[in-house]
């Protein structure tokens, strides 16, 4: 059964705010000519009166989703596009059942051809691994990459080095350039995790009171990766998919046919979309219903381009089984397969095992003592009360422990929906700040993070 | 020495360099970290600091205790908060695709809808909500009834939004110390409160104050005193005539214009009387007025708020006229020369003083709610062969008839073919919800009207790109999917594509909204 996506699950597509609005403003059937959806619910597509003289032709497979449409923006997907399926959304009756019209064909076909040779590749390098010819061609590539990796992480030692023998009092004036050139390095030998650890350290500067410590502080979670992989051999395996994982190495999808999955009803508890110039990281925390383990998954896209995995809104559950990067504290995984959920209720079930402020933490520290590099995990807080504290924010719980709040967050819709009163909240905790990922609100659960 | 401490000094040493600070030694830990740290290769000082900090700054932040505040939580929201039920999801969504600038027009609708309905915003749009009327106070009366007890708690909370925050005490005495110790913002939501409650009560409020308040402040509070406005009032208003400022004595002189029985209503009176007077008409020979405008403004004139210097290209005798004109109910006229509007009106222009006249009698109509006289002035005005001087009023004058009156005339001049340009300005005019037969009569004169303006270019198309998008918020919802049937396509229209578009999409989007309500 094919989806129809809601009007949110739409807009939830769009590159920017902007084609948002421009997709809603062309939502309009005066707008659109020859509407029409084929029988088995997958194609939809329509012809949309521009500017000029030749309508666009804009069709949408349903399935993926995916998009085609002959006008000009680069924006993807467009806001024909979005118009389409926003018209959709709001009045289904309006497309008319038929055949594919040619230009719809045409571009099915191209993407049945395209799917197909993508196949046969993949089926070529399955098939492939087992030849020993190949796999002696294979540690051959895994021996130039991990020899590129010492000499990065050489560079990078010394750089360390160079840096805390000057005194890291000199970073407030060092251009950007003093960070991008090394890790830019780090990115040519082929360890991004590494480089991009390096050009976070550009922004610790400016971000206050006690800067030197948390710059002290990552440049010792760095030394302590240069210093491990040398001796990566005498780590155990679990410690080295660890550091593999942080130089961005991590293994891949294929490599992890065999790590058995974990099967569950996984309520999305949060998720936060990061804007890069050129990469969109979107980061989905769930909570397994049974299992009561959290993982992250994360999706990338190139610049306006959509995220190729849709996910069930904040507070819904998605039906699948996941696979977990390997790892001393296995926190990213996958997602394996999925099924339509057991139950469709969209009203939000507080997940058992919600923490006081003082049991979060300690969570925190137990997933550091195993793998000191982790960035942040996932608090699901029972009974917490937002209140200002200074300019900032903070929770507090019934014992008066509290956590503050990151500075960037704006609190006033967490107080609006808590009245002050303890509340159940999700959240992201990086061990400084508390980053509110969604709080319970009546029956449902309010994403706090939209973009 | 604790391990806090260790790390501060280790994050000293690296502050300043090793190169610097090569004789310091590591300090020593005597916790359990000791054994660990033993092992760091001391030979190798930058090798040493930066393996230290490794270790130590993991330990730190493993460690870390949650601070814990003993001051007590804010007190929280009671459970008054459920008050009203809050809309819906799908209504909310309404809210929140207007508060990210798409069709924003609709607002006013919407807050009005909720609040018909006995509905409460929901918590979670309350600050963009509150944002809103931080920027736009147009907006902040409508936006009061419909933020329920969690709204007005929450904007206690923030300074930005304190003008919606007053929630007056209902006993005088705790109002009594609000109203002397709130904030701008605060006292005006509370006198308005008052005022709405207990005239008397206002008032005494703004009295007991009035010495003291700041002037910049004494003009906005004192027009407060509009809602409840009565004779009582006057003695105070009498005296703010005197005030030092001129937009106090201007606020003054406004309300007090509006009570038909006040001394300066009287005195304005009295002014007109000695300037106009009625010659009935006889046989073959119609009716004047003979004007005698005054010829010098003396102080009691001006006391009472007419203004000495006249607008650009405008006599003073006719600006004095007009402004004491303005003051005086129109119906006095009607009632000393037993007179109708129509035959006043019609006198007066045929004298010399026509536009002083009219123009003091259409500002007389609105300022006294005076339909008759308003409907006459109307008619007189409009539709005419050229724009007349009423033109600013029109707007107001339709305000003060009934909408079926309204209507009546609106669709009267729709029907005079001489001159659409005039009809056009008074569908724009006509800015209530119009009933549904009126409406199909608007669109359906449109449909024709756009195409002869295409034709035509200028200042007949610009005007009804401008007309055309505001209309959509006056035609029922309900006619979405009618109103435009005879009105050109999208390739035939043009210039006024644009126009049609954003007619069409707001009307849809009141329709949606409409049913969206009723679900």
């Amino acid at each position: 059964m094919i989806r129809v996506l809601t009007t949110d699950q739409v807009l939830a597509l769009a590159p920017d705010p902007t084609s948002a609005k421009a997709g809603s403003a062309l939502a309009t059937a005066r707008k659109w000519a020859r509407l029409g959806r084929d029988a088995e619910g997958r194609m939809v597509w329509g012809e949309c009166q521009g500017s000029g003289a030749k309508p666009y032709q804009t069709r949408a497979d349903l399935s993926e989703p995916a998009f085609k449409c002959s006008c000009p923006s680069r924006k993807f997907p467009c806001k024909h596009s979005l118009a389409l399926l926003l018209l959709l959304a709001a009045d289904a009756s309006k497309f008319g059942t038929a055949e594919w019209p040619e230009w719809v064909a045409e571009w099915a076909t191209s993407r049945q051809d395209r799917a197909e040779r993508r196949a046969a590749k993949k089926e070529r390098e399955t098939d492939g691994e087992e030849k020993p010819v190949d796999s002696a061609a294979r540690a051959k590539r895994v021996a130039a990459r991990a020899g590129k990796i010492s000499a990065g992480l050489g560079e990078l030692d010394l750089w360390l080095r160079d840096f805390v023998r000057a005194g890291i009092a000199g970073a407030e004036s060092r251009p950007g350039a003093f960070y991008e050139s090394v890790a830019a390095r780090l990115v040519d030998a082929q360890a991004p995790g590494a480089a991009q650890l390096v050009r976070e350290l550009s922004a610790i500067p400016a971000t206050g009171d006690g800067w030197h410590a948390r710059m002290l502080a990552r440049l010792g979670r760095l030394h302590l990766l240069t210093s491990a992989w040398p001796r990566l051999d005498t780590l155990s395996p679990e410690t080295q998919a660890d550091v593999r994982a942080h130089l961005g190495w991590a293994i891949t999808e294929a490599e992890m046919s065999d790590v058995p999955g974990v099967d569950d009803e996984w309520m999305v508890i949060g998720q936060v979309l990061e804007d890069d110039d050129r990469l969109r990281v979107r980061r989905t925390w769930v909570h397994g219903v049974s299992s009561g383990r959290d993982a992250l998954l994360l999706h990338f896209a190139a610049g306006t381009a959509p995220f190729a995995e849709m996910l069930p809104p904040v507070g819904s559950s998605l039906g699948a089984e996941l696979v977990y990067f390997p790892g001393s504290f296995p926190q990213r995984a996958i997602i394996r397969s999925r099924r339509e959920p057991k139950s469709s209720q969209r009203t939000f079930v507080r997940p058992p095992g919600g923490q006081r402020v003082a049991a979060a933490v300690g969570a925190f520290a137990r997933a550091i003592a195993l793998d000191p590099w982790i960035r942040r995990v996932p608090l699901l807080l029972e009974g917490v009360i937002p209140e200002q504290a200074g300019l900032g924010w903070r929770v507090r719980d019934e014992e008066g422990d509290t956590l503050p709040i990151s500075p960037r967050f704006r609190g006033w819709t967490l107080l609006a929906v808590s009245g002050a009163h303890p509340v159940w909240l999700s959240a992201e905790w990086t061990g400084e700040h508390l980053a509110p990922l969604a709080v319970a609100s009546g029956d449902t659960l309010l994403s706090l993070s939209a973009a | 020495m604790t391990t806090h401490a260790t790390w501060n000094a280790i994050v000293q040493r690296a502050v300043l360099g090793t190169e610097r600070g090569a004789a310091a030694a590591i300090p020593e830990v005597t916790s359990d970290l000791k054994s660990v740290l033993d092992r760091v290769d001391s030979s190798d000082a930058e090798l040493a600091l930066l393996s230290t900090a490794a270790i130590v700054s993991a330990y730190e932040s493993a460690g870390r205790l949650p601070a814990r505040t003993s001051s007590p939580p804010i007190e929280a929201a009671t459970a008054e908060a459920d008050d009203q039920p809050p809309a819906s999801i799908g209504v909310a969504r309404f809210l929140v695709t207007m508060l990210g600038g798409v069709n924003s027009e609709v607002l006013r609708e919407w807050f009005a809808a909720v609040a018909a309905r006995g509905w409460r915003v929901p918590t979670p749009m309350l600050p963009s909500l509150l944002d809103a009327g931080r920027g736009a106070p147009y907006l902040r009366s409508a936006i009061l009834p419909i933020l329920g007890a969690r709204g007005r708690w929450l904007a206690a909370r923030n300074d930005d939004w304190s003008y919606a925050a007053a929630n007056p005490p209902a006993e005088d005495a705790a109002l009594r110390v609000a109203w002397e110790t709130g904030t701008p913002e605060e006292r005006s939501a509370i006198l308005a409160h008052a005022r709405a409650r207990n005239a008397a009560l206002g008032r005494a409020l703004l009295e007991s104050t009035w010495a003291d308040e700041a002037p910049s402040q004494r003009a906005s509070l004192a027009a407060l005193l509009a809602t409840g406005l009565s004779l009582e009032d006057e003695p105070f208003l009498e005296q703010a005539l005197d005030d030092r400022r001129q937009e106090v004595r201007r606020a003054a002189a406004e309300l007090l214009g509006r009570l038909d029985r006040s001394g300066l209503v009287a005195r304005m009176a009295a002014r007109a009387h000695t300037a106009l007077s009625w010659k009935p008409g006889r046989l073959l020979k119609k009716a004047e007025i003979i004007v005698e405008p005054p010829k010098e403004l003396d102080a009691t004139a001006a006391r009472d708020g007419v203004e000495k210097k006249p607008p650009h290209m405008m006599g003073e005798r006719a600006w004095w006229l007009t402004q004491i004109v303005a003051v005086v109910p129109p119906r006095v006229w009607s009632e000393k020369w037993n007179a109708t509007p129509d035959a006043i009106i019609s006198a007066a222009a045929a004298g010399d003083w026509t536009q002083a006249l009219t123009e003091g009698w259409a500002a007389a109509a609105v300022l006294h709610r005076d339909a008759a006289w308003a409907e006459s002035l109307l008619a007189t005005g409009f539709p005419g062969e050229k724009p007349t001087s009423l033109a600013p009023k029109l707007s107001e004058l339709l305000g003060v008839l009934a909408a079926d009156r309204r209507e009546a005339f609106v669709t009267r001049a729709l029907r005079d073919v001489r001159n659409t340009d005039a009809a056009v300005t008074l569908v724009a005019a006509a800015d209530h919800s119009w009933s549904e037969p009126f409406a199909r009569a608007v669109l359906t004169w449109l449909g024709p009207r756009m195409v002869a303006a295409l034709k035509a270019g200028g200042t007949a198309e610009w005007q009804l790109r401008d007309v055309i998008p505001r209309l959509a918020l006056r035609v029922p919802p309900s006619l979405a999917g009618v109103a435009t049937k005879n009105w050109p396509t999208n390739e035939e229209a043009g210039g006024l594509a644009g126009a049609l578009d954003r007619f069409i999409s707001l009307l849809t989007f009141r329709r949606e909204l409409a049913e969206e309500l009723d679900r």
